[in-house]
Parts: C-alpha cells; sequence; structure tokens
C-alpha cells in the first residue's frame, strides 16, 4: 500500500476516540470519517473542541482509536502497541508542534537538527546531507543552515521544523498550528513553503484556525462535535457519506428539517432531499 | 583554518553529545559527588576506624609488649658426677640447653625469623643470679652481666669504648671499684667461683626515666622501695658484656643463663603492615614448631626450653576487629542509606531534567523515539557529570575522613573496596538517570496510564508511611529490642515519624486555608499572596517541607544521639573506672604500710541480701573526706553535686544507723528515708538509714542498687558484731595520677595487689563497643550535616524554581502596581515559611521521637547509669541558623531571577 501511489497517506472510517476522566467518558471523536490523499496539504478545522487534535494524534500516531478504523502509511492503529505505533511514527510520521520553539534544541544548529532528525529516522549519513541541503534550499533557509534557533525569526524556526518532519521521507506529515503563533506575511511565506513541499510530494495535514491556512490547503476538513461537518476540495463544500450511509448535513440545511424527518427522491439528476409533506 | 574549524568543530560535537546544558550537568555532578562521597566514606570510615584503634591499642601497649619475645635458657655444663652447687639445685629442676649451643640456637632463632621475614632478633642474655664483685675490704657489690644485641649504641659510654671482649661497666660500679679501661672487673659467683673479664669502657649509669629501649628491663635499673627500712634500693649494678664474654663468664661461674630474643614492631607502622607482621609472628611459630627446624632438634636434642614467639599483637588485632564488626552494620547503614537517599535525589534531578526539557522530550515523542534511546542519551549526557561527581565525592570523602575520622591515615586495604563504591555509585546514577528518563519517556508515550500507575496514583501514601512507621515503632515502644543492635530499620523510626508528622501538617494546610479566608483576605497584598501560596500547599511545596524537615529532623536526631550517648559514655565511664588507677587489693596479711598521697582505701561487698523487701544490693564503703579529687564524678549520675552526696553521709537522721547513698535506676534503688538492714556474711547484718539518691556512683559493678556507705561509720556498726570493713569487704585503692608509682608504693606499703585486675582511667573508652558507638555517631552526624545542607540547598532552588513558574504571574501583579520589593518580600516570607515549618516540625518530632531509639544506644548496658536524652543545644542553634540562612539564598535567588525577567519575553513563551 505505501508503494502505490494513488493510495492514500492515511485513512479514517467511523473514527471514534473516547476518554476517560475522572468525571466521565469524553466522547472526541463520534465516527470520523476522513482521507488524506497523499501528496496534498489536508487541513483540518473546527472550532474548539471539535476533535481536531483528536484526530491529529490519531493521525501521527500518537493515539489509537478507540473504535472504528485508522491507517497510517497502510497500517492500521487499531490495536497496535505501544511499540509498534512508535515504530510508525518513526518511519512514516513527521510532526510538527505549533511554538516555533518547541520543535527544536536551543543548542543545535539548522544543519546538526537535520542530521539528528535523520539519525532518529535512520537515514544514511550521506542521503540526509544531501536530502538536508535540498530541503534548505526548497524552504529558503539554507543560508540559515548553520545558526541556533536563537539566532532564527519564528518563521524560520517553523520552516525548519517542517524541513526536520519531512527529511527521511515519511508518508505523512503532521502539523498542530503551525502558524498559530505567526504574523500573516510570516505565515504566507510558511505555507509556501509548505505548499513547495507538496508539491515535492509530500503529504501534509495540518489542523489550523487560520483561513490563510485553510486557502492555502488543497482539502479542507472540517470538524464539528467529532464528527466531519463537511470537506471542501477545489472550491467544493462536500458533505461526507460515512460506511453506513449517514449524510451529516450542513447547518443551513439542517435548518430546513426542524422535524428531523426528511424525504430523499432519487432522480436521474441527482438525490433530492424534500421536506416531508 | 581547516584544521583548526575541524577541531573545534569535534569539540562542539562532542560538547553536545556530552555535555549539552553545563548548568544542570553541575547540579547532577553535585548530586553524584554527595552520593559517591556517602558510599565511599563507609569503607573510608571503617579504614579509618581500624586504623584509629590500631593506634589507640598500639598507644596502650609498650614496645615491649606489641614487639614479640622468644624465651629460652641455658646452662653450664657439669662435670660427670659433679655435685650440685649449694645454691643451685633449682638450677637443675629447670630445663636448659648448654651454654656451648647457645650460638646454635642463637643463629637457629635468627634464621627462622629471617626465613619468615619477621626481621632480625635482638638477642639478651642475663645470668639468673648476679655476681659478687668485692669492692672493698668490708663490703662487697653485686654486679648483673647483661648482653643485649646494641646495648652499647643505647648508653652513654664515658670512659674508653665498647669492644667484642671487654665489658663496660657503669659508672657507679667502677668508681665503688676504681676500675677503668683496661682493667680487669674480677666477680664470682655465690659459690665462690671467680671469673675475671676485662674492663672496655665506662657507662653512664642509666636512670628513671629509662630511655624508651631500655624499658623491657627496668627492674635491672629502678630502684625499689626497700619495705623494711623505706629507703629506696637500687638494683646490682649491670655490666654490658658482648654475648661470648657473658657465655664464657657464665661458664667460668657455673650460672644458668635467661636467654630471651626480641622481635620489636617497627614505630608507627598501620594496622595492615600490624597484621601482616601478625601473619609473620604465626608463621615463625609454626617454623620454631617443626621437628625439622634446627631450632625444635636443639630443643630436642640440647633440652633448651622451646622457644615461643609471645606478643600482645594478635590481642590488639582481635580489640581492632571487634571495634570495626561493631561500627561495620551502622556505618553501613548509615552510609547506604545516605547513598540511597543521594540516589533518589538523582532520579529527581533526571525528572527535572526531563521536564525541564519537556519541548524535546515531546518532540522525541512525536518521533518516535524508544525509552531505551532516550534512556541512552540522558545516560550519555549524564557521563562525564557523573564521573565528574564521582572523582568529586571519593576526594572528599576522603579528605573529610581524614580530617575528622578515626585516623587520618588510612591503610591500603580500602582502596579496593572505596573502589568498588566508587564504581557502584557512578554506575547507579548512571542508571537511575537512565532508568527514570526511560520511564517518563515511556510514560509520554503512553495512551493512558497503566493500572500499576493509577493505584499508584490511587494509593494514601501517608497513611501507609504511618502504618510502616507505627509497626516499626512498635519493638521500640513495647522495649521488645531484640538484640539490641542498632539496625536500619529502628534507626530510621524518629526519621519515619518526622515525614509522617510533616505531611500530616502540610496536608492540613489547605484546610486551614479554607477556614481562614476571610482574615487572609485582610492582609496587605504581599501577606495576602504569601498566605495563599503557603495554605493551598500543592504537591510540590508539600514535598519541599517534607524533604526539608526530614533532612533537618536528620541532622537534630543525630546531634541527639551523639551529644545523648557522648554524655551517657561519659557517666558510664566514671562508673566504670572510679578513679584514675583502681587497684585490687587481696586479702591482708600482714600489717600493711600507710598509702601513699592521691589514694584512698575503698571497700566492695557484691549481692549482699537487704531486708525488709528481700531485695538484693551491693555495697560500698569510702572516706568521704579523701574521695573528691580522686573520685571520677560526672554530674549526670545525681541530680546533686558528689561534695552534697559525701556530706550526707555524716547524717544518720537520727536513727543510729549508718547513712547510705543509694544509687541505681529509681526503680530498683530504695528510697531516701528507708531503714533496711543489710546482711553481711551470714551471722550479722548492719542497719542502714538511706540519706540521698543518685543514678549511679563511681565503682558500682552491677545494674544492682549500690549503698554507698562511710567507712568510719561502717566500722563503728561492724565494730559491734566484732568485725572490721577490711576483714569484710574486698578492698580496692583508688588514686588518681600515674598506675606504676602507685603499684610501687602498695608494694613497698606491703599491700598485696592483684596486679592482672589494675585498672587505668581511659580503659572504658578503649573498649570498642564504647569506640564503635562513637566512632559511628559521629559518621552519622558528618553524613546527617551533608544531608541537611542538601534539604536546605534543595529548599533555596525550589523557591528559584517557583520563581520562574510564576513569571507570568510575576509580571502580571507587577502591571497591576505591585512593586518589586514587596514582591520579592512575598517570596522571601514564603520560603522563611516553609523553612520554620520545616524546622519546628523537624525540632518539635526528630528530638523526643530519638528518645525511642537512644536505649539501643547503650554500648554497656550492664554499667549504669543508662542512656538519657541530651538536647543538643549547638545542633539545634545551627539548624534554626541553616534555616534562616537557606531563606536568606533563596530571597536573593528569587530576587535575581525576577531581576533578569524581561517582560516581553516572559509574555512570547506564555503564548
Amino acid at each position: 500500500m505505501p508503494g502505490d501511489p494513488r493510495a492514500p497517506a492515511a485513512l479514517c472510517e467511523g473514527l471514534v476516540r473516547i476518554y476517560w476522566s475522572r468525571s466521565g467518558e469524553v466522547h472526541a471523536l463520534k465516527g470520523v470519517d476522513a482521507v488524506v490523499p497523499a501528496g496534498r496539504l489536508t487541513a483540518v478545522t473546527g472550532p474548539s473542541g471539535s476533535g481536531k487534535s483528536s484526530l491529529l494524534r490519531v493521525l501521527a500516531a500518537q493515539d489509537r482509536p478507540t473504535a472504528g478504523r485508522a491507517e497510517v502509511a497502510g497500517e492500521s492503529l487499531a490495536g497496535m502497541s505501544a511499540r509498534r505505533l512508535r515504530a510508525v511514527r518513526r518511519r512514516h510520521v513527521g510532526y510538527v508542534f505549533p511554538r516555533p520553539a518547541a520543535n527544536l534544541v536551543p543548542h543545535l544548529t539548522g544543519r546538526e537538527h537535520l542530521a539528528m532528525a535523520a539519525r532518529l529516522r535512520g537515514v544514511p549519513r550521506a542521503r540526509a546531507a544531501r536530502e538536508g541541503g535540498e530541503l534548505l534550499d526548497l524552504l529558503g533557509i539554507a543560508d540559515r543552515a548553520g545558526h541556533l534557533p536563537g539566532q532564527l525569526s519564528g518563521g524560520e524556526q517553523q520552516r525548519l521544523a517542517f524541513a526536520l518532519a519531512v527529511i527521511g521521507g515519511p508518508a505523512l506529515v503532521v502539523a498542530d498550528e503551525p502558524t498559530g503563533e505567526l504574523d500573516s506575511q510570516t505565515t504566507a511565506e510558511l505555507l509556501t513553503a509548505v505548499r513547495a513541499l507538496t508539491r515535492a510530494g509530500t503529504t501534509v495535514v495540518l489542523a489550523t484556525h487560520d483561513p490563510l491556512a485553510a486557502a492555502a490547503a488543497d482539502q479542507v476538513v472540517h470538524l464539528r462535535s467529532g464528527t466531519v461537518a463537511h470537506e471542501e476540495v477545489a472550491g467544493q463544500r462536500l458533505a461526507v457519506i460515512d460506511g453506513d450511509g449517514r449524510v451529516q448535513l450542513p447547518e443551513e440545511a439542517l435548518r430546513r428539517f426542524p422535524d428531523r424527518r426528511v424525504r430523499i427522491d432519487v432522480t436521474p439528476d441527482g438525490v433530492v432531499l424534500r421536506e416531508p409533506s | 583554518m581547516g584544521p583548526r574549524r575541524s577541531a573545534s568543530g569535534v569539540l562542539r560535537r562532542l560538547r553536545i553529545a556530552l555535555v549539552p546544558d553545563p548548568g544542570q550537568s553541575l547540579g547532577l555532578a553535585a548530586l553524584v559527588a554527595v552520593l559517591t562521597a556517602a558510599l565511599v566514606s563507609v569503607p573510608l570510615v571503617l579504614g579509618s576506624a581500624e586504623q584509629g584503634a590500631w593506634q589507640e591499642q598500639r598507644r596502650a601497649q609498650s614496645a615491649a609488649g606489641i614487639g614479640a619475645t622468644l624465651s629460652s635458657a641455658a646452662k653450664p655444663a657439669q662435670p660427670e658426677g659433679a655435685p650440685t652447687a649449694p645454691g643451685a639445685a633449682d638450677v637443675q629442676t629447670v630445663p636448659a640447653g648448654p651454654l656451648a649451643l647457645v650460638p646454635d640456637l642463637d643463629a637457629a632463632v635468627a634464621e627462622a625469623a629471617a626465613a619468615t621475614g619477621t626481621g632480625t632478633p635482638e638477642s639478651l642474655a642475663r645470668f639468673r643470679v648476679p655476681l659478687f664483685a668485692p669492692a672493698r675490704a668490708d663490703f662487697v657489690t653485686r654486679a648483673q652481666l647483661l648482653h643485649r644485641d646494641g646495648a652499647a649504641g643505647h648508653v652513654e659510654v664515658v670512659d674508653g669504648s665498647a669492644d667484642t671482649r671487654g665489658v663496660l661497666l657503669p659508672r657507679r660500679l667502677a668508681d665503688e671499684l676504681g676500675l677503668g679501661p683496661g682493667d680487669t672487673f674480677a666477680a664470682e659467683s655465690a659459690e665462690g667461683l671467680p671469673t675475671a673479664l676485662p674492663v672496655a669502657g665506662v657507662y653512664a649509669d642509666l636512670v628513671d626515666p629509662l630511655p624508651t629501649w631500655w624499658e623491657g628491663q627496668r627492674e635491672l635499673f629502678v630502684a625499689r622501695r626497700d619495705p623494711e627500712s623505706g629507703t629506696d634500693v637500687l638494683p646490682p649494678p649491670v655490666v654490658l658484656a658482648p654475648r661470648d664474654v657473658v657465655l664464657a663468664a657464665a661458664e667460668d661461674v657455673q650460672q644458668d643463663l635467661f636467654l630471651r630474643w626480641s622481635l620489636p614492631l617497627a614505630e608507627g607502622i598501620g594496622v595492615g603492615e600490624a597484621r601482616a607482621a601478625a601473619r609473620r609472628l604465626e608463621q615463625l611459630g609454626v617454623v620454631l614448631a617443626d621437628p625439622a627446624s634446627p631450632v625444635a632438634q636443639l630443643v630436642t636434642t640440647a633440652d633448651f626450653p622451646r622457644p615461643r614467639p609471645a606478643s600482645e599483637l594478635p590481642a590488639a588485632l582481635a580489640v581492632v576487629d571487634s571495634t570495626v564488626a561493631l561500627l561495620r552494620p551502622q556505618v553501613g547503614a548509615v552510609g547506604t542509606g545516605g547513598g540511597a537517599a543521594a540516589l533518589v535525589l538523582v532520579g529527581a534531578w533526571a525528572g527535572w531534567r526531563t521536564r525541564r526539557r519537556g519541548d524535546e522530550l515531546a518532540a522525541l515523542v512525536a518521533r518516535g523515539v524508544s525509552p531505551l534511546r532516550a534512556a541512552g542519551t540522558a545516560g550519555r549526557e549524564a557521563l562525564l557529570p557523573v564521573l565528574a561527581g564521582a572523582v568529586l565525592g571519593t576526594g572528599g570523602a576522603w579528605a573529610l575522613v581524614r580530617l575528622g575520622g578515626p585516623a587520618a591515615d588510612l591503610p591500603g586495604s580500602v582502596w579496593p573496596r572505596a573502589g568498588g563504591a566508587l564504581a557502584v555509585g557512578a554506575l547507579a546514577a548512571l542508571l537511575v538517570v537512565g532508568l527514570v528518563t526511560g520511564a517518563l519517556v515511556a510514560r509520554a508515550g503512553q495512551l493512558s496510564p497503566g493500572p500499576l500507575v493509577q493505584w499508584l496514583g490511587r494509593l494514601p501514601w501517608l497513611a501507609v508511611t504511618a502504618a510502616v512507621t507505627a509497626v516499626a515503632a512498635v519493638p521500640l515502644v513495647t522495649g521488645d529490642r531484640g538484640d539490641r543492635t542498632l539496625g536500619p530499620v529502628p534507626l530510621a523510626v524518629p526519621l519515619l515519624v518526622t515525614v509522617v508528622v510533616a505531611g500530616a501538617v502540610t496536608a492540613a494546610l489547605p484546610l486551614l486555608g479554607r477556614r481562614a479566608g476571610a482574615r487572609v483576605r485582610r492582609l496587605p497584598p504581599a501577606g495576602f499572596l504569601v498566605a495563599r501560596r503557603v495554605l493551598a500547599a500543592p504537591g510540590a511545596t508539600r514535598l519541599v517541607v517534607v524533604t526539608t524537615a526530614l533532612s533537618l529532623g536528620l541532622v537534630v536526631y543525630a546531634g541527639a544521639l551523639a551529644d545523648s550517648s557522648r554524655r551517657s559514655l561519659a557517666a558510664k565511664a566514671a562508673v566504670d573506672t572510679p578513679a584514675d588507677v583502681v587497684a585490687p587489693l587481696v586479702r591482708r596479711t600482714v600489717e600493711e604500710g600507710a598509702l601513699p598521697p592521691g589514694a584512698t582505701m575503698v571497700g566492695y561487698e557484691e549481692g549482699l541480701d537487704v531486708v525488709p523487701g528481700g531485695s538484693t544490693a551491693d555495697l560500698l564503703a569510702v572516706r568521704p573526706d579523701e574521695l573528691p579529687g580522686i573520685v571520677h564524678w560526672d554530674d549526670a549520675l545525681a541530680d546533686r553535686p558528689l561534695a552534697d552526696l559525701l556530706a550526707a553521709l555524716a547524717d544518720d537522721r537520727g536513727t543510729g544507723r549508718v547513712p547510705v547513698v543509694a544509687a541505681g535506676p529509681a526503680s530498683g534503688a530504695p528510697a531516701v528515708g528507708r531503714e533496711l538492714e543489710v546482711s553481711l556474711g551470714r551471722y550479722y547484718a548492719v542497719p542502714v538509714v538511706v540519706v540521698a539518691r543518685a543514678e549511679a556512683f563511681p565503682g558500682q559493678r552491677s545494674r544492682l542498687p549500690l549503698l554507698v556507705a562511710d567507712w568510719d561509720s561502717l566500722g563503728a556498726a561492724l565494730a559491734a558484731v566484732d568485725r572490721e570493713p577490711a576483714g569484710v569487704l574486698d578492698r580496692q585503692v583508688w588514686a588518681a595520677g600515674a598506675a606504676t608509682p602507685l603499684l610501687e608504693a602498695l608494694a613497698a606499703a606491703e599491700y598485696g595487689v592483684d596486679e592482672t585486675a589494675v585498672d587505668t582511667g581511659g580503659a572504658f573508652a578503649l573498649r570498642p563497643e564504647v569506640r564503635a558507638l562513637s566512632w559511628s555517631l559521629g559518621y552519622l552526624r558528618a553524613v546527617a550535616l551533608a544531608a541537611g545542607g542538601l534539604g536546605l540547598v534543595a529548599l533555596a532552588l525550589h523557591a528559584a524554581a517557583q520563581q520562574r513558574h510564576r513569571t507570568v504571574a510575576a509580571l502580571l501583579l507587577a502591571r497591576m502596581g505591585m512593586s518589586r520589593r514587596a514582591s520579592d518580600t512575598a517570596a522571601g516570607l514564603e520560603t522563611g515559611l516553609l523553612a520554620g515549618l520545616a524546622t519546628v516540625v523537624a525540632l518539635a518530632v526528630a528530638l523526643p521521637a530519638s528518645a525511642l531509639v537512644l536505649p539501643l544506644l547503650d554500648p554497656v548496658p550492664a554499667v549504669l547509669p543508662g542512656v538519657t536524652v541530651a538536647v543538643p543545644w549547638p545542633t539545634v542553634g545551627l539548624t534554626v541558623a541553616g534555616a534562616a540562612l537557606a531563606t536568606a539564598a533563596a530571597t536573593w535567588l528569587v530576587g535575581r531571577a525576577a531581576g533578569r525577567t524581561s517582560g516581553g519575553q516572559v509574555m512570547r513563551d506564555a503564548g
């Protein structure tokens, strides 16, 4: 599967994640269906508490689904041990934290960061040096490679963080609010760099509240209350049909059906939902 | 440029790999130094104690006693059929070899000594009976002929010089006889057999005090008092002669010789060399006993008494071993406990390091780094600090043990064990750093806490610790103290109690805060802030108060143990050895003279029946007017001065009975005013009345009550039954000063002294159990002081860390108008309150709790009085001062941290 260029980098079907706390169960994800196509930039949006971070944790192989199916690079995460999850993270997932400084170690230069990240992923030294150089060029920070994080701007730090996440060619790069602490100019520069990465074949999923980031994405998955409210692909807003044929209607459509009952007419032109007569 | 850049690059990579954060590394190095010092100090202290005990034993023994001596005897050849010389009948009954074979025996002994490495024996030969030398027509003097290897080198030759054929006369003999170098010294035996000895020289008479080299022949040179005339009588002059001259003279006068070989122990040798010397001596004994050895063959064929090495060395080493054996469990428990505590702190450091680098940890978890790899990285980064700390700790322990240990010189045998302890400490530190880091990384990557973690989280630790403390304290409280050893569990009870109380107090703080809510709100801003922070008592604050209370409690506890036991041992020493010299007398057979000045006679009788009550007591008769200045007295023995007690012995309260002081535990000794009858022998009893009480009295031999009476009063009572104290009681002479003059004076006054039972002041302190206790408590005190210091440093660092956590709050308070000074004052007050709370708990709990353990510390329970708690005021003062110093240091650290904080940076980081 990972070798199939048409295969998605990650997918979720009926993904449920429930946390247990002292105050009771928290249903963070209530059956999410999403596909992360390879080589694309996917944005996950939604209000706070909608399940973005939970979904990202699963996609980053940092968590297992309570129920449903979740696959990263063709490997199902359900029932996977902590050790195998670590192996999936190491081989197939790059991760970018929201705070630029959190991605970097203060006493390592950019080049040393790349070398360390490559070593952790098991990339041979020569390949790491070549890939590192290419990434720094691609992200526009080649001239800053010998600097310490404290000498880099927030945008440069975040671009370096993406370089660390991408080196070694993971199947998926997961970024949690990567532009959250950047101004609009820097955000635009970072998104340009990320687009460059996806054009080079990297799959990126980012959780964001930032309209600029959402606008730059090939696909936007909008979460609401632990479910996918809708997706936007190429400017079209799409509802998601889950494996059992359920469709979540957009708010404005839902308001048309106050009795929560609908008549479905299947016509040659399509499927029409009507209020019951 | 290229190579330089490359070299600096390598160095940079090494620094990043090994010491990425020097500040953190410094902290670890300091903790590992403490850990290693605690572990390494165990063998070092034991080694120091071994050496110290050896040095004390060495000082207590004479050079002749501690060295080895071998004895034999030789006699002249008897012409066949010749009658035994008059006065020499006993010569025939004592086995002795022929004089002619003495050189062979000498050589054989020397050969055996050389073969076993015991050195070159120094031989001595002297006549059994001194010779007679006519001085003037009306006076005959006597002379002792003596050969001792090297003797000529240890006298001052004032005329002529020593040679191999002539003798050296002492000046008084030379003057008496009018002889000088070149003359002939003519002497004869009691039987009139003559000998003529060429005079090679004259030496200055040896007088008391003798040179150390001659101490072994003291009886040949020092005058003794003649009991009949009461004057000092010098022994016969000693004529020094070469061995062959002595042998020839003995043959001439048909006299037998005492032969002796000395193997002196080298001065200033350590315990290791002493052990080696003891082994060599043992081997020498084996060689001499071997039938195939030349010495044994001479013994067999020539009838020489078998020379056997005799030395006090094995006994001295046995005392050393006994001391170390008694010390080992306690020192081991304290050192290992200190090491374990330091290891816990190393673990806490590892956790702190991981939390300080939380971003890095999260990044590692997100990248799928395994806990093992993270542990390996942490171990690698800890390697240099651990090695540096281990070296520093070992050096520190060595310096401190040298400075404050029983002996400055450590035996070489401690170093392998110290090296092992160092390695164990360093490896344990690396292991703990790796384990803690690995566990934290594993937990960070854990999807949900495991059942064990959940269970541990729910465990009521305070209640569990309280239960464990209660169980551990049961034997101490109920009196079931087993074998009275100071094991780790009883030793830890006061500390556990301190932890439990400190935990309970801090747990109660939030409750107090809720009750004091309204009153706290009325405080000024700084006071309100302090009160809220302290009363909120979050987990970290509770932990800091508990650990600080524990460390200070340890200081107080160790101080209480050391001071109490020192006081008790001083009192016991006074009871066990009541005077500088205690000389037991044998029953009187002749009329005795007066005691020398500074001595007093006492009488003692054990196990007397006392009625009414049917109890048993000892009786001590003293002369109250002579006792002061002679008796060792300690104020802990009674609640009133000795003079008062002795004065009370003159007051019979109008009862006509013998007034006595009852000494012993209050539970067993009769009360003041009690009238008793003490049975002395089967048919007569002495009526006594108790006029005073004491916990114990000098000379008291057991835990039985002791009745102390005035000798004269007792004598008057015994006179009624036609007895006198000297005939009824065991007598002892107690004296101040040195033993030798007293014993000589007693001998001169015809007192029969049991010299094997003479006790001298200081012997009590040299007992292995007493020495072991003193040294182990000194060690505990040193470790406790280190722990206390560490606890206070942790308190100050906690305050500084709190400041870092509160940067945002501090900034907001500053923007709301709170001055920097008020903010610093609040931080100082908060630390001061926490330190004060910990100090109060430590003093209020650890001090009384020490009383539970103190009875276990009595090394000689048979000697009264028992151990009582002494408040260690200097330690209390030190603890309070330390808490104040830590508060001041914390205030300074917090102020400095606040001064360095940039508001913009704070808000940026907070975002």
